[in-house]
């Protein structure tokens, strides 16, 4: 290790390397966050697989990348120095190499450097920077490959309450870069707690931030949080594009920052944010789909299989069928159905809050697949029964397009079909149509439906009729007996085909 | 759905005997205008012929002919964004 431009001083040594950023794999990669550990022991099975006898730190970055430099040398037989490596064949040294690499430095190491450039100590920083520079393009060297073993193992919290009184978890979360995806250190810790103006005391990060969550809870969380992103940022900047070990950094730093910033009483999920999709095993085939899912957490926020189904427009027993085969498919009871009603589980509790997570992501990934539709799509298609066409379209479309010019959007362009209710469904379900507007009793099967507003049908006659001088409601019986005239619902000017709105010129529905 | 709410209404199948059958609701009104029958329609449709006198309505006991009114799409809880869940949107608020 050389300084670029100035040697480091014992002090700025001691601040950097002893105090601050621990320059060992396992304090970045062990779940503890600290020295040795199985983190530690993976390393040292490393220099065992290669034949070399580990040396008495083995997961110090010196030892390390003395390591990679030897791997890079060609084997020279009768080389003392070489040792065990001497009978290796180019092959084997070359795979050990990259193993070296992808498993065991570039992993933590473009971290730890920023870590180091973060605390300013000018020798180190342009040091961290050589190094970065010599990582990166020997990065380029190799292919890369399946994420590394120190960050598949990495815990996932499973699903713990952090009490704002008692933050065992978060301390644990927080002191392992692993497990919080970002290199927290004294130094950080100390600027942190100057701003939140709360008490530094001295010593292990550990006592630190326990002292400043006691404090000042809310200052602590919101400057973590800050950190996690900012640290989320910069793994996510990190080439190359696609790396899956910078992008798992990523997605757990940004993790933290999100739990951090949810407010008092944190609870810790599964991680579901896209830079931690990294999994190579695919999802199994018990998965409840996104639709089955809508469901549960329709009756998790109504409490009610009955409620859930009318918000979502559609029958109980549909909710009630879909959420029974989810629950077959998923091989867990979700919701517990009583006489007087259903409730969810506590398996369906947790799972609601996961559902929840994944139906954000997924609608996300609906609105902006629907933006790119919307590019193309500038006319909407409307297809209306005759009663809606021709009493509140109209008006609807007015103040529609008066509210756009208003706010100074473009007016969408809008094409209007009047047809019956039987015709309208199809046109939306053959997708002639983009929306619908029918009356019934209820919405179509297999369509999404919102209730807009109710119409009453009446009896109407001429004022010199008899039934309009009656004084006693006329009997259903009355009415079954009389003769009446009727719009004819399938009526052939409406049904075969779609008709121009009733009030355009030359309408047969006119 | 007449004939489904008279029939809810009698505890029977009934066929309501249909003098004249027309296509538009502009069609019904004027023959309900011009001669003897009457007719069932949409309040929406006759709420001004009502408030006019032109017309007349007549209660009827004990049946249910309120229907909902409703937006149908095909895919998310929403239509997809842009114009349609604008409508969707303007047509639920301006209610």
């Amino acid at each position: 290790m050389t300084a670029a431009s100035a040697t480091p001083g014992r002090a700025e040594h001691t601040e950097v390397f002893v105090l601050n950023c621990p320059p060992y794999a396992s304090v970045y990669l062990g779940a503890e966050g600290g020295l040795g550990g199985k983190a530690a022991d993976r390393v040292a099975g490393f220099w065992r697989a290669i034949g070399v006898p580990p040396p008495a730190e083995p997961d110090h970055l010196t030892a390390l990348l003395s390591l990679y430099a030897r791997l890079g040398e060609a084997p020279v037989a009768g080389d003392g120095a070489a040792g065990p490596l001497a009978p290796a064949t180019a092959g084997a040294l070359a795979r050990a190499r990259q193993a070296l690499f992808w498993e065991h430095l570039w992993p933590w190491l473009p971290g730890y450097l920023d870590a180091v450039d973060d605390l300013g100590t000018p020798a180190l920083a342009s040091w961290a920077r050589l190094v970065r520079r010599a990582l990166t393009a020997e990065r380029g060297r190799h292919p890369g490959g399946r994420l590394p073993l120190a960050l598949r193992a990495a815990p996932v919290p499973s699903s713990p309450v952090i009490e704002p009184g008692g933050p065992g978890d978060l301390l644990d979360m927080l002191t392992a870069s692993v497990r919080s995806g970002f290199v927290l250190t004294r130094r950080g810790l100390s600027v942190a707690a100057d701003a939140a103006a709360a008490g530094h005391r001295i010593g292990e990060r550990r006592f630190t931030l326990r002292a400043m969550l006691e404090q000042a809870p809310a200052e602590t969380r919101r400057w973590l949080s800050a950190e996690a992103a900012r640290w989320s940022a910069r793994h996510e900047s990190r080439g190359p594009a696609g790396d899956i070990a910078q992008a798992w950094w990523a997605g757990r730093a940004a993790r933290t920052a999100h739990l951090l910033a949810a407010g008092q009483a944190v609870r810790l999920q599964m991680p579901l944010v896209a830079g931690n999709y990294s999994r190579e095993v695919p999802l199994s085939d018990r998965v409840p789909d996104l639709a089955a899912l809508e469901m549960l957490l329709a009756v998790a926020h109504t409490g009610s299989l009955n409620v859930a189904s009318r918000q979502l427009g559609i029958t109980q027993q549909a909710v009630s069928a879909r959420v029974r085969s989810a629950e077959a498919q998923a091989g867990v009871a979700l919701i517990a159905r009583t006489p007087r009603g259903s409730s969810l589980t506590p398996e369906g509790v947790v799972a609601a809050e996961w559902a929840a997570r994944l139906l954000a992501v997924a609608g996300e990934l609906d609105a902006g697949l629907a933006a790119f539709r919307t590019g193309h799509q500038t006319r909407l298609r409307v297809s209306a029964s005759l009663t809606i066409a021709e009493q509140l379209l109209p008006g609807w479309l007015v103040s529609l397009q008066a509210g756009a010019r208003h706010r100074g959007h473009p007016a969408p362009q809008i094409v209007l079909t009047a047809a019956n209710s039987d015709t309208v469904t199809r046109q939306v379900r053959e997708g002639q149509a983009d929306l619908g507007f029918v009356e019934g009793p209820a919405g179509p099967k297999g369509l999404r439906s919102r209730v807009i507003g109710h119409d009453e049908l009446v009896v109407i006659v001429r004022p010199d009729h008899p039934w309009a001088r009656r004084r006693q409601p006329l009997e259903p019986a009355e009415l079954a007996a009389a003769s009446i005239v009727s719009r004819e619902e399938g009526s052939a000017a409406c049904s075969r085909r779609p008709c121009p709105p009733p009030w355009a010129p030359g309408s047969p529905c006119r | 759905m007449l004939t489904a709410a008279l029939s809810a209404a009698l505890g029977a199948r009934v066929t309501v005997p249909v003098a004249l059958a027309l296509s538009t609701t502009a069609a019904v009104r004027s023959a309900v205008l011009a001669g003897a029958w009457p007719a069932v329609l949409s309040e929406l449709t006759v709420a001004e012929d009502i408030s006019a006198r032109r017309l007349a309505r007549v209660p009827v006991a004990g049946v249910n002919l309120r229907r909902s009114l409703r937006a149908i799409w095909t895919g998310g809880t929403l239509p997809p964004v842009g114009a349609a869940r604008d409508l969707l949107a303007h047509v639920t608020s301006g209610r």
